[in-house]
């Protein structure tokens, strides 16, 4: 938390470029691993991770900070990865001339994120939770965001939150039952 | 072992080429950031009062930093006469007509020396009426027989809430269309304002804008009497800046609500809950009924829900309100959805000549940006980059168009030119058709 304050410091005034570079460093993978488990698509993910970021660049010389630093990235990414899915479902919709809708050519040469077994284990997990719940239990554990902090992104009481936390866990224990002991 | 460690203990491993490859893009995207965007503009920016302050200082500015586009050809307009010629402006007014030529919405403003808005008063036939006398905002209820009095610094009214930001965007991007062009039997120019979405008419005795799209604009001033409160026969008057709520009718308190609920509507519509979003701006429109914005996303919710006659509805009293070529690209989508693609096309012809601009003049989507987004009016969420508007807005016309010539966000707009032009062309055609 200090060294985070001290890097906002830094990274609104002198050597805001080194600054810049350590949150990227200390932070890419953590919202690479949400963007993931929200989306369950890996390039997408990739591209919300470099938006959050290029946000987050063109903040700098005024960036002002009231909570944490990683909380503050894994809402500007959940909120990415929403307005995604907002948009994927809205292109599903529609097709005028009965077209064919290209998905958005969002490929890289090379993939960002390489896969690991483990990794993809619990992607699927997470991806066969309702959303609202996967958002909880990924905000929470691997976001370290506060049930109050989540229960106003979602818009709903904190109890709400508690229960998505807590049947989004039972249902991803009984998914990995036989590969997690709890 | 448990759950909570085995997500934390999941790791990630990245591809340190693409690592570094996306860190150098980032740097150089900070280094235009840190150029391009002095403290004070943003800290200006927020203050929600004093956005004609920062037109006036914007305009000054315009003047002494004036870097325009195409100097090789000299033409004998330039837009910087018009935002000179603007910074003198002390009284604005401003005219829109229905079909019939009678009038739909008269506005005037009286500005500070300092460019802020002293005064201003909206009269809107048949029943809405405000007058911003410099202290105190009076709105008339003429079906409620009452007026009620804010305190200024509560209740503002303007004509466009970030005025600051769209003159910039004049200054920096308006483009000279055709001069000495002929309207109402004089010589004019014709300008494009990109992020209004607006054309104008430039007076080229004055070099001041004669229109601004729908809006007809002068500059006397007015009579004294415009922009005095008064008391209509028969009126209650509330005060609601007094701390005593013992005197304001319940519809008025409730009336308070109508604007949390605008609040959360809009949070229920990013959420996704379209059904409570309806609900919410349907509660909103019923009281507010020139809330163009109110209307806009209520279709949007009904959109989202797969109802696509109300949809259009709503969008259609969007359009009423406000002729916003976002809510017409929208209701071409609903009218789509439905299958008639006669009116979806009709629609999406007033959209398009303006999303293809914005390929090259990303400004010129900023209300599409908006519509599909009412999170940025809250300031919660930074603006998009110029790459990833021009990319979301080739997804919406690869949408309209069955087209797709193979845009890639991950290239820059210069790298994309052949695409651009690939999609110029394509409604070239389509329009010669």
């Amino acid at each position: 938390m200090l060294e985070d304050k001290l890097l906002i410091w830094k990274f609104n005034r002198g050597s805001s470029k080194d600054a810049f570079c350590q949150i990227y460093e200390k932070y890419r993978d953590d919202l690479l691993r949400i963007a993931v488990g929200l989306l369950n698509q890996t390039a997408t993910a990739e591209d919300v991770v470099q938006e959050v970021f290029t946000d987050f660049v063109s903040l700098v010389g005024d960036f002002k900070l009231t909570g944490h630093l990683k909380g503050y990235l894994a809402v500007c990414t959940a909120n990415k990865a929403r307005n995604v899915i907002r948009s994927q479902n809205r292109q599903r919709i529609i097709s005028l001339d009965d077209c064919e809708i290209d998905p958005p050519d969002y490929k890289r040469p090379e993939q960002w994120i390489i896969s690991n077994e483990q990794f993809n284990r619990l992607t699927n997990a997470f991806n066969q939770l309702p959303y609202e719940q996967k958002e909880a239990v990924i905000l929470h554990v691997q976001g370290d965001m506060k049930f109050r902090a989540i229960a106003k992104l979602q818009d709903v009481s904190i109890k709400t939150v508690q229960s998505r936390y807590q049947y989004g866990i039972t249902k991803l224990r009984s998914i990995l039952n036989n590969e997690v002991q709890i | 072992m448990n759950i909570k460690r085995f997500i934390k203990n999941t790791k990630i491993k990245t591809n340190p080429a693409v690592n570094d490859a996306v860190l150098n893009g980032l740097l150089e995207t900070f280094d235009k950031s840190k150029a391009a965007r002095p403290n004070t503009w943003r800290i200006i920016m927020k203050s929600r009062i004093t956005k004609l302050a920062v037109a006036a200082v914007l305009l000054i500015a315009a003047v002494l930093t004036i870097t325009f586009l195409d100097k090789s050809v000299a033409p004998a307009y330039a837009i910087e006469q018009t935002v000179e010629a603007m910074k003198n402006v002390r009284f604005l007014h401003l005219v829109s007509y229905n079909e019939t030529g009678e009038i739909k919405d008269e506005r005037w403003i009286e500005l500070g020396f300092d460019g802020h808005q002293v005064k201003y008063r909206q009269d809107t036939p048949p029943d809405f009426l405000v007058i911003e006398d410099g202290k105190t905002t009076a709105v008339y209820y003429k079906n409620k027989r009452t007026v009620v009095l804010h305190n200024k610094e509560n209740c503002q009214y303007q004509w466009i809430g970030p005025l600051g930001a769209f003159l910039e965007n004049l200054r920096q991007k308006g483009k000279i269309i055709k001069e000495n062009v002929e309207y109402n039997g004089q010589k004019v120019h014709l300008i494009s304002w990109p992020m209004m979405n607006v054309d104008c008419y430039i007076d080229p005795a004055t070099n001041l804008p004669l229109t601004v799209g729908a809006y007809h604009l002068s500059y006397e001033q007015p009579d004294d009497s415009i922009f005095t409160i008064f008391t209509p026969k028969d009126y209650n008057v509330v005060n609601a800046a007094s701390s005593d709520t013992t005197n304001v009718p319940n519809w008025l308190k409730e009336q308070k609500q109508i604007f949390d609920n605008f609040e959360l509507a809009k949070d229920a519509l990013i959420m996704g809950n379209y059904s409570k979003a309806s609900a919410l701006f349907e509660s909103v429109v019923q009281i507010e009924v020139r809330h163009n914005w109110a209307w806009f996303w209520l279709g949007t919710s009904y959109y989202e829900l797969g109802k696509y006659d109300l949809a259009i509805k709503n969008f259609t009293k969007a359009i009423d309100l406000v002729d916003g070529v976002y809510a017409y690209y929208a209701r071409g989508l609903a009218y789509a959805s439905m299958g008639d693609k006669e009116m979806a096309q009709k629609d999406f012809n007033k959209a398009l000549p303006w999303m293809i601009q914005s390929l090259r003049e990303p400004s010129a989507a900023s209300m599409f940006e908006y519509a599909d987004n009412p999170r940025y009016s809250n300031g919660n969420e930074t603006p998009p980059q110029e790459s990833q508007i021009v990319s979301r807005m080739i997804n919406r016309l690869k949408l309209i168009s069955g087209q797709n010539f193979n845009y890639d966000p991950n290239l820059s707009l210069e790298e994309n030119e052949t695409v651009i032009s690939a999609w110029e062309n394509w409604f070239k055609t389509t329009q010669n058709k």
